[in-house]
């Protein structure tokens, strides 16, 4: 009599597993940056929040899937994207580390929200020549794509930098003579870091690059050209997600 | 004895066969021999100390950067990379360092060829187990999960921690040998002025014993030795030669009184030969006589053998006339229906004697059994044999107890034994059984010792005894009356005639005489036998019973059945 109630219970535990299995389909891995990115998105402590989450997970509700968030350092999204070990990366631009892109195919959706990169001096240093500057600093995994050419020629040292905080400390103090970031993340954290967003002010007489962030795919083109289209098709929702994450305002101004 | 001089004994000894040399030698071999095994154990101990050590200085290096590097690894920083792989070659044996990420690309990688003084060619493989090293480099990725990042290669130049090994085994094996030299010079030293030299000078003192006078001799003064082994036995030395002294004195004296002992003892024995000589002499003439009364004794054998031939040929002449004497039972003719008879004498002649006699139809049976065996017993039996011719033939008598008493009367009368005088003093027993011829009826009387057996078939044998005394002796009375007995007899009836040579056979176990009863017993078991089958049968059941006793007396056996 025990040996059929075990058998009962089992195969009801069995039945159950299926159907839960079948409502909770296997979700998607997408990789993003550890590091607080704000007014973009917020990678730090194993958490993803901001606007990247949220417009992904929008997406994800209307399609009925789940995606599953794994912060790394940004110089590990690539390279884990290649070795297919996350089904998405986000943010990526075809322009970051395009020679280790060599080789693969990778889908890229439409571009989702802009972004620019520029070099950031302490505001006594505004306005000086680029050819003073020999020393840049940038956070550790990001690409200085402006000054990619005086760094070959060695004509300017790259000094990278765990984190916002790090690289801060190392301009004001004179060790690098520009930092090189995301002008929108760099006032954030300057006010979050230090309570003032113009610590280091951006310079647009540097070097400087922009472009925009767009969710990128090996394995998954289709899902790629179905984000590519309800990207489309909420054009609206995606704009209010914009203002209230504050990515509508100019890069340099702060709220 | 032609005494030595001390100084020609003394020779000096080469150094090399000296115990200085071969002490050095042997100290230095057997402290060589002891280092090289010893350090041959220590290179080896060591050798496995230096793996541990490498090994071990390497794993706390490595934990010493792990963290650093599997932070390079994780952030995938070259710049961080490189620094740390800067930072391991500062270690000489370190020639290749690679720092290799989880996707497989290499994040930093230093490699170096090491100098070519500072590596041992050819000996690399002492160390290649201990040369290489993986370290997997794991970060803590939030969420507690450690996820593995690379690897962190480190390679040590073999070669080079050989060199560094052999060059310490090399500087071991120096200090090794410097001592091992130092410790056998100073062993030598110590020995040489301690044992040697004293030996040497107690060597030569010796040396200049004189051996006739071992007793004179001094021992050498070995200062600082006194109380120690050589002072010991410089002292044991002296009271040896001492002793060896006195014993040559006492062997001097022993060696005089034993030349005065044999001496006295040369006197002795030739005093002994001359006595052992004329004992020789007089043994020779007992030997002589001897010889002679062995010669005479042989003399005498030889005329008692001749002698003793002489009677045995005459008692068988004798046997033949007794033989010839006694009759044929064919006499009897048809008045018996059977008859056998056993004469046996324990000599060749003897003193049983029987007659057979018919005349007409009356027919005489006697059996006697006279004084004696042998020729004396032959002797009385030609007596009554002469006697009973003389009673039968003259006086016609038929009744069987007047024949005997006729007898008696004829024995005492031809021996002269009415004389009291008389010399002989024989006579016999004797039994005579009558019967008419074709008739049923007989008559038996005795006298003595030999009684009638009668056995009818189907019963038991019957004894019939004659009576009490004997016939003849002059120092016995004549029986008065000689009774008779009638016989019966039917067909088959057995009757028996037997002296008492045939019961008295001893022998068996325990030993003891046959006796008249078994031999009845015997026949009444037999009676089933012919006669002459009865009588060997009987000769044979007396030899088994006798076995190697000696037979005692004359034995004669009649048996016949009448009818």
């Amino acid at each position: 009599m025990k040996s059929a109630v075990r058998v009962c219970v089992l195969v009801l535990c069995a039945v159950w597993s299926h159907v839960h299995a079948a409502q909770d389909p296997q979700p998607y891995r997408v990789g993003v940056e550890d590091i607080d990115y704000r007014p973009y998105q917020n990678g730090l402590n194993g958490g993803f929040e901001g606007f990247g989450r949220e417009l992904l997970d929008a997406f994800a509700r209307d399609r009925g899937i789940r995606f599953e968030y794994r912060p790394m350092p940004p110089s590990r999204l690539l390279e884990s994207l290649l070795h297919d070990r996350i089904d998405f990366k986000y943010p990526d631009d075809p322009d970051w580390h395009g020679a280790l892109r060599q080789g693969y195919e990778i889908h890229y959706s439409r571009p989702i929200v802009g972004y620019l990169d520029g070099s950031l001096v302490p505001p006594e240093r505004f306005g000086r020549p680029a050819a003073e500057i020999r020393r840049l600093g940038i956070v550790l995994g990001f690409t200085p794509a402006a000054w990619t050419q005086p760094i070959q020629a060695g004509r300017v040292a790259l000094m990278e930098n765990a984190d916002f905080s790090a690289l801060f400390q190392q301009a004001m103090t004179g060790r690098v003579d520009a930092a090189y970031a995301d002008v929108r993340v760099a006032r954030a954290q300057s006010q979050r870091l230090f309570g003032s967003p113009d610590l280091l002010v951006y310079d647009p007489g540097l070097p400087h690059a922009s472009g925009h962030y767009r969710l990128s795919s090996i394995r998954h083109a289709g899902l790629i050209e179905d984000f590519d289209r309800w990207l489309a098709a909420n054009a609206a929702l995606v704009s209010r997600l914009e203002r209230q994450a504050g990515l509508l305002d100019p890069p340099g101004s702060l709220d | 004895m032609p005494s030595t001089s001390s100084s020609s004994s003394v020779r000096r000894v080469a150094f090399r066969y000296g115990l200085t040399f071969q002490q050095a030698a042997m100290t230095l071999l057997v402290v060589l021999v002891l280092g090289i095994m010893v350090g041959a154990g220590r290179i080896f101990v060591d050798w496995r100390a230096m793996h541990v050590e490498t090994r071990s200085n390497i794993g706390k290096v490595l934990a010493l950067v792990e963290g650093s590097a599997a932070e390079a690894a994780y952030q995938l920083h070259p710049e961080l990379a490189r620094r740390l792989v800067d930072g391991l070659l500062v270690f000489d044996p370190v020639v290749h360092v690679e720092l290799r990420t989880d996707f497989g690309r290499i994040l930093a990688l230093r490699a170096r060829e090491p100098d070519a003084g500072s590596i041992a060619p050819g000996w690399g493989w002492l160390f290649e187990d201990a040369s290489h090293y993986r370290l997997r480099l794991e970060y803590g990725v939030p969420g507690g999960e450690r996820e593995d990042v690379g690897q962190l290669r480190l390679d040590l130049s073999p070669e080079m921690l050989a060199r560094r090994f052999l060059h310490r085994v090399a500087r071991d094996a120096v200090f090794e040998l410097v001592r091992s030299l130092f410790i056998s010079a100073l062993v030598v030293a110590i020995f040489y002025f301690m044992i040697t030299r004293p030996l040497l000078r107690l060597g030569r003192a010796i040396a200049e014993v004189d051996p006739d006078a071992p007793g004179d001799w001094l021992p050498p003064r070995l200062k600082g030795h006194g109380r120690d082994e050589l002072g010991l036995l410089s002292e044991h030395l002296r009271r040896l030669l001492q002793s060896s002294q006195r014993g040559l004195d006492q062997r001097d004296l022993a060696q005089r009184e034993l030349t005065l002992l044999n001496q006295e003892l040369e006197r002795r024995v030739e005093a002994r030969t001359l006595e052992l000589e004329r004992a020789l002499g007089d043994l020779e003439r007992q030997k002589t006589e001897v010889e002679r009364a062995f010669s005479e004794l042989d003399l005498t054998h030889r005329h008692l053998a001749l002698a003793n031939q002489q009677l045995l040929e005459s008692h068988r002449y004798a046997r033949r006339i007794q033989t010839s004497m006694l009759p044929d039972s064919a006499v009897l003719g048809d008045a018996v229906h059977e008859i056998q008879v056993h004469w046996e004498p324990l000599h060749q002649v003897g003193g049983d004697w029987y007659w057979f006699a018919r005349r007409g139809e009356r027919c005489l049976l006697l059996l006697a059994d006279c004084t004696g065996h042998g020729v004396p017993g032959a002797f009385i039996t030609l007596v009554v044999a002469a006697a009973l011719e003389h009673l039968l033939h003259h006086r016609g008598l038929a009744a069987p107890g007047l024949i005997l008493q006729a007898l008696d009367l004829e024995v005492r009368r031809r021996l002269r034994q009415q004389n009291p005088g008389a010399e002989s003093d024989d006579g016999l027993d004797a039994a005579a059984l009558c019967w008419e011829a074709g008739e049923r009826q007989l008559r038996f009387a005795s006298v003595g010792s030999i009684p009638l057996l009668a056995m009818v078939p189907g019963e038991p044998i019957e004894v019939i005894r004659g009576a009490r005394g004997h016939l003849g002796y002059r120092s016995l009375a004549a029986p008065n009356v000689i009774a008779e007995r009638s016989i019966q007899v039917g067909p088959g009836t057995t009757l028996y005639l037997m002296t008492d040579g045939v019961p008295d056979q001893m022998g068996g176990t325990p030993r003891r005489l046959l006796g008249r009863r078994k031999v009845a017993a015997w026949l009444e078991a037999h009676c089933e036998l012919g006669l002459a089958d009865q009588v060997a049968g009987l000769s044979r059941m007396l030899a088994d019973y006798r076995r190697d006793e000696a037979r005692r007396d004359d034995m004669t056996l009649i048996a016949l059945r009448p009818i």
